[in-house]
């Protein structure tokens, strides 16, 4: 049953293979996570004012300050990024009960063992120059990630009920004190940790696999093999076991489709690539104040041309007259530039894809010269439905459906209905 | 930039609390609170030699007020016209603030669980209209105006009739409410009445004298431990890691 | 108290916002695989509920983004561009935009992205949206009562149906959920494409 760990496989096998160390779940935790102790620490130190407390210059104050509005808008964000980040937490706390809170693995990820307290001797001596003793096999975290993980697991409890005391002045002005200092404290001792995480993960070139790790939820097994060794043995093992037909058959761990996805080989999910539209989106609502969109580009850059080919005609039509106007430059118009950054934007998903190459997609029961002719069709009676809907799928119903518009509503039913029923007598060019 | 100051003639006050009544009402103040008071001397001195007088005491509006320095999140500040304010949106109810008050005037507003205090009717002010206490002064005891006004009242009170302040040897924030009076009311109530010394509650002293240095330590020493080790990766280069 | 959001650029930060959201748009509509015509078009064949999945998880995400965070006060809503309704030309051109989208495969956003990536026939969509636009410019005059027929102005349905805007987003948000478990289903379960069009995938 140990004939595993007795002998000593060729690593160069080892670096071929890959081993499942983080769910899913917990990658997107991590990345979060750190992108609300991001904001949460840039808000927080600038609201930290008083000449007694505040530990930035005074020139971060004022900038954190002065990109908010308002310090009362300042705090409002604090705590609304706060809220949402315990809401995260509780909903990951909720599923994730009875996953990661019982003592087994609470034991394996933050409790710390002989070997660990050993490991953590030599690593600094190593750093320090000071020893060439072998490290200590350590088990699926070192000792270093186990007592950042239990920093983090003491301190984020503090964190949040301090944070809701101060956000909701629950208890009297002595308790809203002390919960001020409490929160600074506990903050402090994760930020001083969380240096050193950082630095393992972005900087330190021994830790590069465990850093994307975080991104692909895989290890190499050599990687596996050299630094996390207790858990290899326990992973090789339970394989044998497998093998042996002593345990359930587990399948072989393959990336998620996630991982796969990030690795930019495959269309994401559904979902996911929605979810980063509608990021995009609601970035674009704020920042500009209107959405994305499509074919009033276009409008745009036809009226443009013809403002140059004949700007007698176009400033006199009573339709580019809307467009073209004395004065006013036909192309300043957010939708312009913005399509300008889509085809960037495609040509880098494609590149990263290897999808680039002139191709033609169409049904098999066409020629590519037909599927050209009726794509032009296509793109005429589109270009002229979307002019009369005032805007296309990008423009009103994407866009337009995110405000919850009523036209926006109208026209993603009659797109639907029309393409439904359209698909049926049009499956010779698709099927 | 006006510079607004209150005098309040202390010979004409008789206590009525006319103006703490009129204050509760203007603001809503929940009882057992009070954003001015009045409060009497009781008899000083030996038969047949008594004085008395009445303090009638408020937000000062210092124009060194110890009470924003200890404000965590700025939401106590001085505008520019001298009024020292509280912005309610900020105020997380930490309570630094309400000790550091030499003359007792914050409060914690149970209903909102945030810091109240006058703030000379800022509202009214901006409307046109004088604070609500000096209009209800049943003695007419009570002027408010523009200090920096050479030709107005509160200017010549101050400056040439000799409104005092209530100050003591330890305590000078240049407080803008300013006291009358002809039989020597003011230098009773000074007396009677001192200001106390501004302090920081327990929380706000371990923070600024041991939390804040300790963290600055810890993140400090982590800090430099990370560029000791970065450097020694330097110096052995990046091979001996690979194995 | 003023709102954080919506900003106002320089016209200098304003171009450079406009290619960088604009390089998003792009990029995550190549991922979700949008660069083909086939997996566009496999929706209105039921093969393939990617247009839906997409398109409604965007419009959730935003949807509610925008509503929570106007509750919490950093957007405010009134200065958020609303289209203008229209009715009649909108219900028309829906029409003629789902035509035009199962007869060339690509709507003019996913056109861009696809010709961008080297889809030829893309390319042609693209040329087929300017003459598209140009033919409406010639004809538009003469239709002109048409196109501004049945103006409601910025409605949105919150306020047609008189409920609060975040109730709206929220029903918005449970009715998508609903379309996600029925396209869940009808990829495994119900084979939606065998029933319409009587044979196998």
């Amino acid at each position: 049953m140990s004939s595993a760990t007795q002998v000593q496989p060729p690593l160069r096998d080892l670096s071929q293979r890959m081993i499942k160390k983080h769910h899913v779940a917990i990658i997107l935790l991590h990345w979060f996570n750190a992108i609300t102790w991001l904001i949460e620490l840039t808000t927080g130190a600038a609201l930290i004012s008083s000449e007694h407390f505040r530990f930035v210059p005074v020139w971060f104050v004022t900038m954190i300050t002065e990109v908010s509005g308002t310090r009362a808008n300042l705090l409002r964000f604090h705590i609304a990024a706060g809220l949402t980040w315990i809401t995260v937490f509780a909903v990951y706390a909720i599923f994730g009960w009875q996953t990661y809170f019982h003592q087994e693995v609470l034991e394996r990820e933050v409790a710390l063992d002989k070997d660990d307290f050993n490991w953590l001797r030599i690593r600094v001596l190593r750093i320090l120059g000071r020893s060439n003793e072998p490290l200590p096999p350590q088990g699926i975290y070192n000792a270093g990630q186990k007592m950042f993980a239990l920093m983090v697991y003491v301190m984020i409890p503090v964190i949040m009920g301090t944070g809701l005391v101060m956000a909701f002045h629950w208890g009297p002005m002595t308790l809203v004190g002390w919960a001020v200092v409490l929160h600074f404290a506990a903050v402090a001792v994760v930020v001083s940790g969380l240096m050193v995480h950082v630095y393992m993960g972005a900087v330190f070139p021994e830790e590069k696999p465990a850093f994307f790790s975080m991104l692909t939820g895989m290890v190499p097994e050599e990687f596996a093999y050299k630094h996390h060794h207790k858990w290899w043995k326990e992973v090789k093992m339970l394989e044998e076991l497998h093998a042996a037909g002593l345990a359930e058959p587990r399948p072989v761990p393959r990336p998620s489709r996630l991982a796969a996805a990030l690795r930019m080989k495959e269309h994401w999910p559904g979902y996911w690539a929605g979810f980063g539209l509608g990021l995009t989106l609601l970035a674009t609502f704020l920042i500009v104040g209107q959405g994305l969109g499509a074919s009033g580009g276009f409008t745009r850059y036809l009226a443009f041309v013809l403002s140059l080919v004949a700007p007698g005609y176009a400033s006199a039509h009573p339709y580019w007259s809307n467009y073209v106007q004395p004065g006013q430059p036909v192309l300043m118009d957010f939708l312009v530039f913005e399509l300008i950054g889509v085809a960037l934007g495609g040509v880098v998903s494609g590149w990263l894809a290897g999808h680039l190459k002139w191709t033609t997609d169409k049904g098999p029961r066409i020629s590519p010269r037909t599927r050209w002719a009726l794509a032009f069709l296509g793109g005429a009676i589109s270009g002229a439905g979307a002019r009369l809907a005032r805007g296309c799928t990008s423009g009103l119903a994407l866009s337009g459906g995110s405000v919850l518009s009523a036209g926006a509503f109208v026209f993603m039913l009659s797109v639907f209905a029309a393409g439904f029923i359209g698909a049926y007598f049009l499956r010779r060019i698709w099927l | 930039m006006a510079r607004y100051a209150m005098v309040t003639d202390l010979t004409k006050c008789v206590g009525c609390q006319a103006c703490t009544a009129a204050c509760n009402s203007e603001w809503d103040v929940p009882p057992g609170h009070a954003r001015t008071h009045v409060r009497p001397t009781g008899a000083v001195g030996k038969f047949p030699d008594l004085r008395s007088a009445f303090y009638v005491a408020q937000c000062n509006h210092c124009d060194d007020p110890p009470c924003v320095k200890p404000c965590p999140s700025g939401a106590t500040f001085q505008a520019d016209n001298g009024i020292v304010k509280v912005d309610r949106n900020l105020c997380i109810g930490c309570g630094f603030c309400v000790q550091a008050c030499p003359y007792e005037a914050r409060y914690l507003n149970p209903a909102t669980q945030k810091v109240d205090k006058c703030d000379f009717c800022a509202s009214r002010l901006e409307r046109g209209r004088q604070p609500a206490c000096v209009t209800t002064c049943t003695a007419h005891a009570k002027y408010f105006g523009d200090l920096e006004d050479s030709s107005g009242d509160i200017y010549r009170m101050v400056y040439t009739r000799g409104a005092r302040r209530i100050e003591s040897g330890e305590v000078k924030v240049g407080p803008n409410v300013y006291y009358l009076g002809r039989r020597g009311e003011p230098q009773l109530v000074a007396a009677m009445f001192p200001p106390r010394l501004p302090k920081l509650p327990a929380a706000g002293e371990w923070w600024s004298k041991v939390v804040k240095p300790l963290a600055l330590a810890l993140v400090g020493a982590t800090f430099a431990g990370q560029a000791v080790a970065f450097f020694t990766q330097l110096r052995k280069g990046e091979g001996q890691f690979d194995e | 108290m003023t709102a954080l959001f919506p900003l106002s650029l320089s016209t200098g930060a304003f171009v450079f916002a406009a290619i960088a959201l604009g390089f998003f748009f792009g990029f995550f509509l190549e991922r979700a695989g949008f660069s083909s015509s086939l997996k566009l078009t496999a929706q209105f064949y039921f093969k393939d509920w990617g247009v839906l999945k997409v398109m409604f998880s965007a419009i959730v995400v935003a949807c509610l983004g925008l509503a929570w965070l106007s509750l919490a006060g950093i957007v405010d809503f009134s200065q958020i561009y609303v289209p203008d309704a229209y009715l009649w030309p909108q219900l028309a051109g829906g029409l003629l935009l789902g035509a035009g989208f199962i007869l060339g495969g690509y709507c003019p956003g996913t056109a861009v992205v696809a010709g961008a990536i080297g889809k030829l026939d893309a390319l042609f969509f693209l040329g087929g949206i300017f003459a598209g636009i140009f033919g409406f410019g010639l004809v538009e005059p003469s239709i002109h009562s048409f196109n501004v027929s049945g103006a409601l102005g910025p409605l949105t349905l919150p306020q047609w149906l008189n409920i609060s805007h975040g109730v709206g987003a929220f029903a918005l948000a449970v009715i998508a959920l609903g379309a996600f478990w029925a396209a869940e289903n009808s990829e495994g379960k119900w084979q939606l494409f065998r029933k319409t069009y009587g044979r196998e995938q």
